[in-house]
């Protein structure tokens, strides 16, 4: 939820592909059917006017591992 | 081009049919049980009425997140934010767009009812998370479950109800009961059952016998017919559920359920006196128990004690039971009893029981296979820990062993060197136990009925499990629809086998009882006495009526039928003699 909080909170849509299966990053329902496991490569493409401000912070995100204990 | 809008009228009067599985009538309300979903009154909606549906969901939706919001916020507090984050998915996936603009497409477009489009939409996701392969992903599946259980609650309202929320008289009605919704039924509430699937020897039907309530089983379409709350008479002696009675239906069943309740009253009655034929021979009348609380009942319904407690039901819904949980049970229920005789079974799982489950293989036969004493010949640790309660608890009460399905004496003395390592077991241990516990079996198979001279040298008693005796005899699957008719106890070859029993067991002196279903049916009675029989096991609840029919014959009678049964040809005859026969001293039971 932390990624589609933060995904939602720019002016931007958020892709996210995982094994060719592209999902809608702002979706819940969608990104927990993506499968996520541990480990698992995932490529984010954003879009609009705060794209590039959007890939950062949801990659910084990611880095940090989703902050989940 | 839109589906025609219902037509507004009183609701029609609908008859199901289905099996009988336990006598009686009632008239109640419904309360349609679903393991998965609730049951939506209405699949589509006329046109006009889309926006006052869009409206609802909107309110189902908004109620939902502010439920579980301060939800959340109350786990938060006790059991910390990390915890309630749970919450988080369950909220986002409602707040979200997706899923409430995909079911105000259908509510729009296809005029679905606000439930039944949550419902269809929810159930595809459910779908796609079950097929997941990661299974921590794959078990979201239950939080959609929750989530959209929690938006039907809001859109059906009040109607919707669990088991454990009942508090007025009601039918239960369900596509199936689990056995720990069954085990939950409590007869003061739930005055009725009726069910899609199961037949009359099913879960259902056995507990609800046993709780002096109607049930009908294999109705097929009582679930997905009935809605909560609408008017249903149950009729457990025909088979057959009416929905929405009209006025002269009505009358007629309140006739029926009246007739019952006197007929019952008249039954506890019945109590005091002895089972006890006009001729002054004793009938020894027993119960069949799956829980120990029913050995209460025993004695309630003028029974001389438990002739099969059928101990598998404690497995129900656990992992396994400890010689500890064993014990309590067996204690429990010796001490119901009151020093009447309690005689256990072993365990019997396997075949359409409930194994503690650990991988087990799956079987092409179960039925033929690794079920029962031969189960616990190749599970000693459990089968061990079986014992040692029973010797245990036997050390107070009064107490006897049966063992099921044995078909050999080579499995009879490996059984019972089992219990000889119980006992050595408890020795060491210094507990007190009754070391020369009353050992029995039960004759289940054509092997063990025609070796039973070999047997009553090495048991005490036996006990003839007539279900299982007619299945492998005939070699038809009761649960079968397709042969269920070929399942018969009047079948010339049942009758043969089980005379032979009774006699043997007679000239080597030892007790013989017959505790399957053709114990309680009534027109096996006089049959079974005529036979020699003079102890039957039955279900609590109709030890009344089978008393009542033995104190009204006499063996002398009893003896005459049995002569002329066994000399039918086919099944057919010995049935319509025997109910004849019956109707004549006792036609109410016919």
């Amino acid at each position: 939820m932390r990624f589609v909080e933060l995904a939602s909170r720019f002016d931007a849509s958020v892709s996210v592909e995982k094994d060719g299966q592209t999902v809608d990053g702002r979706e819940p329902m969608e990104l927990m059917l993506l499968e996520g496991v541990c480990g698992s490569a995932l490529n984010i493409t954003t879009r609009g006017p705060e794209a590039a401000a959007a890939l950062e912070a949801l990659a910084e995100l990611v880095a940090r591992g989703f902050d989940e204990a | 081009m839109s589906p025609p809008a219902d037509p507004p009228s009183p609701a029609p009067m609908t008859i199901l049919r289905g099996t009988p599985a336990s006598p009686g009538v009632v008239i109640a309300r419904a309360v349609v049980l679903d393991p998965e979903e609730y049951r939506i009154s209405r699949p589509t909606i006329g046109r006009e009425d889309v926006a006052a549906e869009l409206a609802a969901l909107a309110a189902a939706f908004e109620g939902s997140i502010r439920d579980m919001e301060a939800e959340r916020r109350q786990i938060a507090e006790k059991l910390g934010s990390d915890t309630a984050a749970i919450f988080d998915w369950h909220i986002g996936i409602l707040a979200g767009d997706r899923i409430r603009s995909e079911v105000e497409e259908l509510i729009r477009g296809k005029q679905f009812s606000a439930p039944h489009a949550v419902q269809t939409v929810m159930h595809d996701y459910l779908q796609r998370f079950r097929n997941l392969r990661d299974s921590v992903f794959a078990s979201r599946d239950r939080d959609v479950q929750d989530v959209s259980r929690r938006l039907l609650r809001h859109l059906l309202g009040e109607s919707q109800q669990r088991l454990s929320d009942l508090t007025e008289r009601v039918a239960v009605v369900a596509h199936d009961l689990t056995p720990s919704q069954t085990a939950q039924l409590d007869p003061q509430v739930a005055v009725a059952v009726a069910t899609d699937l199961g037949g009359s020897t099913s879960h259902t039907a056995i507990i609800a016998h046993s709780l002096g309530i109607p049930a009908v089983v294999g109705l097929k379409t009582v679930s997905s017919t009935v809605a909560t709350g609408e008017l249903l008479v149950v009729d457990g002696f025909h088979g057959v559920v009416v929905v929405n009675p009209d006025p002269p239906t009505l009358e007629r069943a309140r006739t029926d359920a009246e007739a019952f309740a006197v007929f019952e009253r008249g039954l506890s009655s019945i109590r005091e006196l002895p089972a006890e034929t006009r001729d002054h021979v004793r009938v020894e009348l027993l119960a069949n128990i799956e829980f120990p609380h029913e050995a209460g009942m025993v004695a309630d319904r003028g029974g001389d004690g438990v002739g099969l407690y059928r101990t598998e039901f404690l497995f129900i819904g656990s992992g396994g039971v400890s010689e500890a949980e064993h014990y309590e049970a067996y204690r429990q229920a010796g001490e119901a009893l009151g020093g009447r005789v309690l005689t256990i079974r072993s365990i019997d799982v396997g075949a359409d029981k409930y194994a503690p489950s650990n991988g087990e293989l799956i079987e092409r036969n179960p039925f033929l296979g690794l079920r029962s004493i031969r189960y616990c010949l190749q599970n000693l640790p459990m089968f061990k820990a079986q014992l040692r309660a029973v010797l245990r608890a036997a050390a107070e009460h009064n107490i006897r062993l049966m063992f099921p399905l044995v078909t050999s004496l080579m499995e009879l003395r490996q059984a019972k060197m089992v219990l000889g390592e119980a006992v050595e077991d408890l020795e060491e241990a210094g507990l007190p136990f009754r070391r020369n516990i009353p050992l029995g079996i039960m004759i289940e198979t054509p092997a063990a009925a025609l070796e039973c001279e070999a047997f009553a040298r090495e048991v005490d008693f036996v006990s003839i499990g007539t279900n299982d005796l007619v299945q492998y005899t005939l070699a038809v699957d009761r649960a079968n629809e397709r042969v269920a008719p070929l399942y018969t106890a009047s079948h010339p070859a049942v009758l043969k086998l089980i005379h032979s029993v009774i006699k043997t067991a007679s000239k080597s002196g030892i007790g013989c009882s017959v505790c399957g279903e053709m114990a309680s049916e009534p027109i096996y009675t006089m049959l079974l006495l005529g036979m020699g029989l003079r102890t039957f096991s039955v279900p609590a609840g109709d030890i009344p009526e089978i008393k009542k029919l033995i104190r009204s014959t006499t063996i002398r009678h009893a003896e005459r039928i049995a002569r002329r049964a066994l000399r039918f040809e086919t099944d057919r005859q010995v049935s319509s003699y025997l109910r004849e026969e019956t109707r004549k001293i006792m036609p109410e039971v016919v």
